[in-house]
């Protein structure tokens, strides 16, 4: 285990996910330092070559955020996510990346709670895998 | 209904550098489009780097001469053949051949720089030669691509693996066989010296010769191979060459351009300090099929005259007085010799613009026109 | 459409003597070019000699005869030629499985037109890289190269013919084991019979001067008949026994190939310390894209500034290959192009055939074969 502050990098859609994001930052539920959010509009703008590019900048997990199956606001974009999900959870790997390295979650607005724990977890487990060493 | 020409693909060798890897060509209504790898081809078996396969660019007519042209007053005019042929004739013949200076290139044929040669001694011309870099010529044994690739040792002097990929391919199958590899530069770090064993930074090619330690000197035997791209001065070549006699190992120098090895035949291999020398020393320059603007300019100033003849508008081109546009290596027939010595031949895939010329012809006109003879070749 | 199976062999007794088995491939390709039907016939003619297959146009059908015979020691990719260069036209192409592979993937992604197309497909048991073959001939055989005048995969052998008439074989099996044989991405390969073309055309299941045809599509029936019609082929009905050995050969293939593809694509796989050398090789040189069948974007994120973050090589494995591999790894078809043309010897095709698999277990989806693009591309729910 390493003293160094994992950096993690989460891409939170706009209308679910960032929204529990706040929702969890007004009720004052802490959530890790380490961990940076970028807002996206929906969870189905995120493709591999964005993982991709986080890992090789320097980020020791990823995480993206979409609201829950069936909730997303342009209808099916969290299920084209998914299916690019699955696919990247195979090609990490490939590159020497723990597939616990990278997640992927479906969290409401309104589930603040789940949001904090969620990241809590990521980050502890983060934490124990150490910083992401790659020689490239 | 029969459209002929729709797509031909025909096989080449890459003029890019001095490897010889072939390529073949992907030829639409005299157009080349493409490339396609071309894997019977003993050298490469159908690999190209980049700059290999980016070689159709050189054809690409916006940045050539397409005919004859003039400069007056920083202004290019098109001029017939004859009008700029009788222009290089009467400008020549003001000259006494003391004067006159001809440069010629590892870039062009054998075969080009044979006529270019036979010119210049018709006109008793002894200020000529090619840029070779620092390397001297040479006529020795050197070691094949297949003797690269069965070493045991080898000694590389430069970034041979990323200048010139499809030697580093033998060198990286080297040493997938087992062969320890070990490579010198002057950079902190080489892209060959991440592919080596050992990575040496040395301060001068000269000074790391004199002082090959132990370590690399006991492993020098039969089945090692020294391979280099650069020198700082020609001598050094000369002590590789001492090296590898005494160690019982190869030599494989790669030169810069795809018939470098070839034009060391025909005319003096010269470096920057003497081309630069030449230059100045002359009042009316014949440049062929090179670009010494590039690495001389500075010489330039004291020209009365300059003529290049050229398949590409460059740095040099913009200096003439007087342009001949010349056919690329896909417009014509002839032979490359590559860095190991093998001698390819090269076959006519497409024709060239309506005003553009062989080397060959070109100089066969001068000389017509001068009244000289070059002997029996066309 | 159910499967129709025929022995068939070219009228043109010129045309039965230089095909490979009888034929009838040339035949077809006569037919379509005497009557008009395409304007061109895409295949391969022999260049400087039998280890050098060249991919020609052929506009007149008097040259036919020039591209028969089967090149063993060719392995070439039309898939592309024809999107890139020849998808206006009225074409008629010989595929290998992988050749019809491309063509469909290009197809899904509006890169042909696929009516303007004849696919004239050809079993494959596997392609011999031509260098290879050459020192193969002089290890194993002991026998100059040029003068071997044809070579034939047969009964697990590989067979030259020498000028003089005889004939000399080794098994493949032998030749594989010590690094020679076919490319590595044949011997993983395990779609035989291009049931994805028109029509599938092979010697397994043929008798002696006969091509076996399985008719794939209604438009592959249609040219056969025609071509019978017009005199141009001889049509027989095959035994069964024919197609009891021609299943029973193709089904040992198959195994044999999954055989491989566990060893390649699992047991011995390189590590991830093999693959970071592997890597540490790449010029950049984009040969592996370019050549790609399946890669055909005309802007490519490759080239982008948001990963072209410097002309240093080499790239970022992640930024480089794995962008390349999320685009389009789950259709690979496992042609082993890129791996052929990489200068450094990187073994691309494992990787990317490796993912395909991968993907293929969780979806389903099989590139070059499924008519559907790869769900991936879906913008349903499920
Ligand atoms: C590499 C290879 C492997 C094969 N392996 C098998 C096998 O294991 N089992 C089996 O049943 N049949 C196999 N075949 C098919 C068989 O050899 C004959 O091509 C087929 O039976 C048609 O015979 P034909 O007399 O009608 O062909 P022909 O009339 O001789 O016509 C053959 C056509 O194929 C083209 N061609 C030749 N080489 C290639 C190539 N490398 N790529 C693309 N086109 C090419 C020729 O240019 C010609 O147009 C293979 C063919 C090839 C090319
Ligand atoms: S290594 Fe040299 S000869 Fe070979 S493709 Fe590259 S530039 Fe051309
Ligand atoms: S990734 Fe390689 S093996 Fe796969 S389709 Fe592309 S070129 Fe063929
Ligand atoms: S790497 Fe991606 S963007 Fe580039 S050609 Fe291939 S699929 Fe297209
Ligand atoms: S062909 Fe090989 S060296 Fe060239 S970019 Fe692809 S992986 Fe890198
Ligand atoms: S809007 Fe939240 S996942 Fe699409």
């Amino acid at each position: 285990m390493s003293d160094k502050e994992p950096k993690i990098l989460g891409f939170c859609c706009n209308w679910c996910c960032y929204g529990g994001a706040d929702t969890a930052g007004t009720a004052r539920m802490q959530y890790p330092p380490g961990v940076r959010i970028i807002r996206v509009m929906c969870s189905g703008r995120i493709n591999p070559d964005m993982i991709l590019k986080a890992f090789k900048e320097g980020a020791d997990g990823v995480f993206v955020g979409g609201c829950h199956i069936g909730d997303c606001h342009y209808d099916a974009g969290n299920y084209k996510w998914r299916r690019r999900a699955n696919f990247m959870e195979d090609l990490l790997p490939e590159f020497d990346i723990d597939r616990e390295r990278f997640r992927f979650e479906w969290i409401s607005a309104s589930e603040g709670e789940k949001f904090q724990k969620t990241m809590q977890e990521f980050y502890d487990k983060i934490k124990s895998l150490g910083p992401l060493e790659r020689c490239h | 209904m029969k459209v002929h020409d729709k797509m031909k693909v025909v096989h080449s060798i890459c003029p890019q550098c001095s490897v010889g890897c072939g390529i073949n060509l992907i030829n639409i209504d005299n157009r080349l489009v493409g490339t396609y790898p071309y894997k019977r081809h003993p050298i490469n078996e159908g690999k190209n780097c980049k700059k290999g396969r980016d070689c159709i660019e050189l054809v690409f007519e916006e940045n050539r001469p397409k005919n004859p042209l003039v400069n007056k007053n920083g202004t290019f005019s098109d001029y017939s053949w004859e009008e700029a042929l009788d222009l290089f004739v009467s400008k020549i013949k003001s000259y006494t051949p003391q004067d006159i200076g001809i440069i010629g290139s590892g870039n062009s044929t054998n075969e080009d720089l044979e006529i270019l040669s036979k010119f210049a001694d018709a006109l008793g011309v002894e200020k000529k030669g090619f840029y070779a870099e620092n390397f001297p010529a040479f006529n020795i044994e050197t070691a094949t691509l297949d003797d690269v690739q069965s070493s045991n040792f080898i000694l590389i002097v430069g970034d041979v693996i990323k200048e010139s990929p499809l030697i580093g391919r033998r060198i990286i199958l080297a040493r997938e066989n087992g062969a320890e590899v070990v490579s010198a530069d002057s950079a902190d770090k080489t892209f060959t010296g991440l592919n080596s064993d050992k990575y040496i930074k040395i301060r001068s090619i000269g000074e790391f010769l004199d002082n090959i330690g132990p370590e690399v000197h006991n492993k020098l035997k039969d089945s090692a191979t020294i391979i280099f791209n650069k020198l700082d001065l020609k001598e050094e070549f000369e002590k590789i060459q001492n090296i590898a006699e005494d160690s019982g190992s190869k030599i494989l120098p790669v030169l810069k351009q795809c018939n470098t090895r070839g034009a060391m035949r025909f005319l003096p291999a010269l470096n920057q300090e003497e081309i630069s020398r030449l230059i100045n020393d002359v009042k009316f320059l014949y440049v062929v099929g090179d670009n010494p603007a590039l690495y001389a300019e500075e010489s330039f100033k004291n020209l009365d005259f300059l003529v290049t003849q050229s398949s590409s508008i460059n740095e040099t081109v913009l200096l003439s007085d007087l342009v001949f546009p010349a056919s690329c290596w896909v417009e014509k027939t002839g032979t490359f010799t590559n860095t190991t010595g093998d001698m390819q031949k090269i076959s006519k895939t497409i024709s060239a613009p309506a005003e553009v010329l062989e080397d060959q012809r070109i100089i066969s006109k001068i000389a017509e026109k001068i009244g000289i003879e070059l002997g029996d070749k066309k | 459409m159910s499967p129709e199976y025929l022995l068939a062999r070219a009228k043109n007794e010129e045309l039965q003597d230089k095909g490979e088995c009888g034929g009838a491939v040339s035949s077809i390709f006569k037919y379509l070019l005497d009557n008009e039907i395409v304007e061109g016939v895409l295949t391969l003619t022999r260049g400087i000699d039998i280890y050098d297959g060249i991919p020609s146009l052929i506009e007149d059908s008097e040259d036919i005869i020039e591209t028969c015979g089967s090149l063993h020691c060719a392995p070439t990719m039309f898939g592309d030629l024809i999107s890139k260069y020849l998808k206006d036209m009225k074409l008629a192409v010989a595929v290998k499985p992988c050749d019809a592979m491309a063509i469909k993937e290009l197809e899904k992604r509006n890169q042909l037109d696929r009516d303007k197309l004849y696919e004239i497909g050809l079993n494959c048991g596997g392609t011999v890289m031509p260098i290879t073959a050459r020192k193969m001939i002089d290890l194993f055989y002991e026998v100059d190269p040029d003068d071997v005048v044809k070579e034939e995969i047969d009964k697990g052998k590989f067979i030259i013919e020498l000028k003089d008439g005889t004939e000399k074989a080794v098994e493949i099996d032998e030749l594989e084991e010590k690094g020679y044989g076919r490319r590595g991405s044949c011997q993983r390969c395990d779609l035989m019979i291009p049931r994805n073309a028109d029509v599938a055309c092979g010697n397994w299941g043929a008798e002696p001067g006969w091509t076996f045809i399985e008719i794939n599509t209604e438009k592959g029936k249609d040219l056969v008949d025609a071509a019978r019609n017009e005199g141009y082929l001889d049509i027989k009905t095959p035994s069964e026994k024919s197609l009891t050995i021609r299943e029973k050969i193709e089904n040992v293939m198959i195994k044999l190939a999954q055989k491989f593809q566990d060893k390649y694509l699992e047991e011995i796989y390189p590590s991830s310390e093999d693959w970071n050398k592997y890597w540490d090789r790449c010029i950049k040189c984009y040969a592996c894209r370019d050549v790609c069948p399946v890669c055909y974007c005309k802007e490519c994120a490759l080239d982008k500034e948001f990963y072209v973050d410097s002309e240093q090589i080499p790239p970022d494995p992640l930024t480089f290959q794995g962008v390349r591999l999320s685009h389009m790894s789950f259709s690979c078809i496992n042609c082993g192009q890129c791996q052929d043309v990489c200068p450094m010897e990187i073994p691309l095709a494992l990787i990317y055939q490796r993912m395909q698999k991968k993907y293929k277990d969780k979806t389903g989806f099989i590139a070059g074969v499924n008519e559907e693009l790869p769900p991936l591309y879906s913008p349903e729910k499920d």
